[in-house]
């Protein structure tokens, strides 16, 4: 402190304005100089408590605004020398000549790495002149409004080098940089080093009118542009190179290759955006291109199962705007394509077997109803694999997949038969192979394509045949088992769906009691027993799908009728007030027969007990024709020809037919085949139960259905409308279907009809004004 | 005891020392010894005259020079840095003054210039 002149070496507040400009003067230069060593990089002879106090002494003396452009003088001038002694010599050779003379890009590596080093040297130096000028900083800029003098000294750098208008630095590096990363995309090793310094330079100047970094401004976009123009050639080249699955891959590797760039050595907000282009270029533009690619696209990956590649376009797909609209459409025409030929292969095989439908190969109805819902259940396992592997349970998948299937379920009117067929086949054979947990998991499944089923009641109506068949004929595998699918039933429909079921139990269980009764009664009553043992099964016409007005009638042999007699007077001595009407079409018997050769126990349907005793009163060798059976039993023919059949036709012949023939025909005559052999003492004959309806039946069943629906729907419009009193046309309609739709889907012209039935019969009237509201009437 | 207790006791001690301070001038010099820690937290100032780029080191001690102020003043510089304290009482009309000019060592100067003594 030499030069000071106060004599008490005490700092004072300026008195002589003459001799500050003298100060000024003097402090001034000492700063510059010192600036100037802290620019050679010869700090160390600096005293930092001197500079400190000759700059405060400079703001304290109000020369704080010639200190502040003095300094950035210093620094400007500074600058331009690095410019043009350091930076434009390490220029690389510029334009179409440097990738083939530096096919490496090592020249511009260079360049990078100098201007690094001045980028390095100059911030350094500016935290340096930072320490000296706190006080200005402190001080002056903040009162004067201008940056601080780091942030001077970045702005001065921007203006200088990076954005020089002297030198085209700024072309030379923006070429560089992007000659770089198209080199790395190229597979070339580049030194991410030197690139990351000079993008965090560039993330480190502010441009003065945007406000954001110059990286923003002078970089970025450029980056975006050229990698735009990149991507679009190669997502051309590769489309035209590779199959779907090494597509994917480039696509999965380049996607993974940009992300990586931005990490190392770009600023994070570029990710988004760099993301969006590659997605853009290579997945948006060729959806379609790799997914309808032949023997690779989305179809042949579902054919042979290729989950990883499935998984790949999932994810890669996904994250595009039509991704995966695009993927789930091909998929569910997909899905559609191969239900349709689930649903030819049964059209084509029941018209052939139509022809000899009448063959008594009934078997074959059930086998195709079988084989229809496990081909269903197999394509629906084939695509819940999908789902579950490749495509990360998607909702969204799941939904479009649910509407394929229902799609082409529905497309086969028979469905709803097939289903209650195939529940029927596992419920019946279950114990053939099969533990108690497979039938279950089976039936599980089948519940899945149930919920596919759009006409519900139809369903029901099926099932309770098939229920009631297997009950009646005691085909049924467990009670267990029967409980449980109507478990799984009632979870799918509620207890609506299921109290008939439940109740066709009930009448089951309550009937083998009555029987233990009727035994008792029949010990203690001193009536004249029957001589045949009689088990009943009474059933509740309601639950039961047997129609009592067309309750089959036929002439019961005496012994029988006379039984019958005995158990409904026992009955109803109990039940007053019911009525039995004897169902002889679902019974069975057991009788004995003599043949030449030896006696045979058959267990036969009650018809056939019916048509066999009439062979009773016949000598050997006397014959009945078809008619005199029919005229005499008084069968209905559909169920005489089938009864015939059985016991004619099929595997054990009891009967012989004149002519011979599968066919039961009028005019056919029918002998006691006396010569009848066969090993087992005890013979069942096969009437079989379950099968595919004819179309007769079909009809039938179409019929009740039709009718159920029409007690539905008005109950539907009657509870509706007593609750809103009054209701609007389409208003009601939409109401009506909403509660209908879990059942089945009434279409508005059957509503309407409805409506107008329930208007005829007072239940509702039209509004006097307007036509289209109706009212309650109670 | 207070914090500020305990931290005036540590400047008194100069125990683990590790910065030493001439104040003054010619025979009118005088050494001081303080921990850097100190006032590298206390003082912006300070925090870079000992940053790698200015510090001067002896012995692994910082070497400090400051000329321009007397031992006194830079005494009760010192002890305010340490625990926030100052004794106004003791203090001159000069000496308030040289303090307001001094204020740039210190960043929690304004305190002790609002309690001036009347």
């Amino acid at each position: 402190m030499s030069s000071r002149k106060q004599p008490k070496g005490k700092i004072r507040p300026p008195k002589k304005p003459n001799s500050a400009d003298a100060q000024f003067n003097d402090n001034w230069d000492r700063l510059a100089q010192a600036i100037r060593e802290i620019h050679k990089k010869n700090a160390s002879i600096l005293s930092f408590e001197e500079l400190y106090r000759n700059a405060y002494n400079m703001v304290l003396h109000k020369n704080g605004d010639k200190l502040y452009n003095g300094v950035r003088e210093v620094i400007t001038q500074h600058l331009e020398e690095v410019a043009v002694s350091q930076v434009v010599p390490a220029f690389p050779l510029s334009g179409a000549s440097s990738s083939q003379t530096n096919p490496n890009g090592a020249g511009g590596a260079n360049f990078l790495k100098v201007l690094k080093t001045v980028w390095e040297d100059h911030t350094t130096c500016m935290l340096m002149i930072r320490d000296i000028l706190m006080y200005m900083d402190r001080v002056y800029a903040k009162t004067a409004n201008v940056p601080l003098v780091y942030d001077l000294g970045l702005d001065l750098f921007r203006d200088t080098i990076v954005r020089s208008q002297n030198y085209p630095i700024q072309n030379h590096l923006l070429e560089v940089l992007l000659q770089q990363i198209k080199l790395e995309r190229e597979n070339e090793i580049i030194d991410r080093t030197n690139v990351k310094a000079s993008i965090d330079m560039l993330l480190e100047l502010t441009d003065a009118s945007t406000k954001d970094t110059v990286y923003a401004t002078d970089f970025e976009n450029k980056f975006l542009e050229t990698s735009s123009e990149y991507y679009r050639v190669e997502g051309q080249m590769l489309v035209g190179e590779y199959d779907a699955p090494e597509y994917m891959k480039k696509v999965d590797k380049r996607l993974n290759e940009e992300e990586q760039r931005v990490r190392h050595y770009l600023s994070q907000t570029t990710e988004p955006k760099i993301r969006n282009i590659v997605e853009e270029e290579l997945i948006s533009k060729h959806l379609k291109t790799v997914i309808e690619m032949e023997n690779s696209g989305l179809i042949p990956m579902l054919r042979n199962e290729k989950m990883d590649d499935l998984g790949r376009m999932y994810k890669l797909f996904g994250r595009v705007v039509k991704g995966h609209d695009e993927m789930k459409s091909a998929i569910s025409d997909y899905i559609r394509e191969l239900g349709k030929a689930i649903n030819e292969t049964v059209t084509s095989n029941t018209t052939a077997e139509g022809g000899n439908a009448a063959s008594g190969d009934k078997q074959t109805g059930a086998t195709v109803a079988v084989r229809w819902v496990q081909e269903v259940l197999d394509l629906k396992d084939k695509f819940d694999k999908v789902q579950n592997l490749a495509l990360s349970n998607d909702k969204a998948f799941q939904t479009s997949f649910n509407e394929a299937f229902e799609y082409f379920i529905n497309k086969n009117s028979k469905s709803p038969e097939f289903i209650s067929l195939f529940i029927d086949d596992n419920l019946k054979k279950g114990l053939k192979g099969k533990t108690e947990e497979e039938v279950d998991s089976v039936l599980d499944k089948t519940i899945t394509l149930f919920r596919f089923i759009g006409e519900k009641d139809v369903f029901e109506r099926y099932y309770k045949q098939h229920l009631a068949k297997r009950l009646l004929l005691g085909r049924s595998v467990s009670d267990d088992a029967e409980r449980g699918m109507i478990g799984k039933l009632k979870v799918e429909c509620g207890y609506q769906f299921t109290t008939k079921l439940e109740g066709m139990f009930n009448d089951m269980r309550i009937s083998s009691d009555t029987m233990t009764d009727f035994k008792e009664y029949l010990d203690k009553s001193v009536l004249e027993k029957p001589k045949l043992d009689l088990s009943v099964t009474v059933l509740t016409s309601t639950f039961w799908p047997m129609n009592l007005s067309a309750s089959p009638r036929c002439n019961l042999p005496p012994e029988l009728t006379k039984a019958c007699g005995t158990f409904q007077n026992f009955y109803l001595g109990r039940h007053s007030g019911r009525r039995l009407t004897w169902q002889s079409n679902m019974g069975t018997a057991d009788i004995r027969g003599s043949f030449k050769a030896r006696k045979h126990e058959l267990n036969v349907s009650t018809y056939q007990m019916v048509i066999l005793l009439m062979f009773n009163d016949k000598q050997d060798g006397e014959s009945l024709s078809y008619e005199q059976i029919k005229g005499e039993s008084d069968i209905p023919e559909a169920d005489l020809k089938r009864n015939l059949q059985s016991l004619a036709c099929a595997k054990y012949k009891i009967l012989v037919k004149e002519p011979k023939g599968k066919e039961i025909n009028p005019g056919d005559q029918f002998n006691f085949n006396n010569d009848f052999t066969a090993p087992l003492q005890r013979i069942k004959i096969q009437t079989v139960a379950s099968k595919v309806e004819s179309e007769g039946e079909r009809k039938e069943t179409r019929e009740k259905v039709e009718e159920a629906r029409k007690h539905q729907t008005e109950a539907a419009i009657v509870r509706i409308m007593k609750d809103r009193k009054t209701m609007e046309h389409n208003l009601l309609i939409a109401e009506v279907v909403k509660q209908l739709q879990s059942r089945f889907m009434p279409n508005p012209a059957l509503i309407k009809k409805r409506i107008e039935a329930l208007i005829e019969r007072e239940y509702l009237e039209r509004a006097t004004g307007d036509r289209r509201v109706y009212n309650y009437l109670a | 005891s207070k914090l500020s207790d305990d931290y005036e006791k540590l400047f008194e001690s100069e125990v683990g020392y590790d910065v030493i301070i001439y104040a003054g001038e010619g025979p009118n010099i005088k050494e001081f010894h303080a921990h850097s820690n100190i006032l590298f937290i206390r003082s912006g100032y300070f925090r870079s005259a000992f940053s790698n780029k200015w510090a001067e080191k002896k012995d692994g001690k910082f070497i400090y020079r400051k000329p321009n102020i007397s031992p006194h003043l830079f005494n009760i510089i010192l002890r305010f840095i340490y625990c926030g304290k100052i004794e106004l009482k003791n203090l001159q009309g000069s000496d308030v003054l040289e303090l307001f000019v001094s204020r740039y060592l210190v960043k929690h100067q304004a305190k002790f210039l609002y309690q001036k003594p009347t």
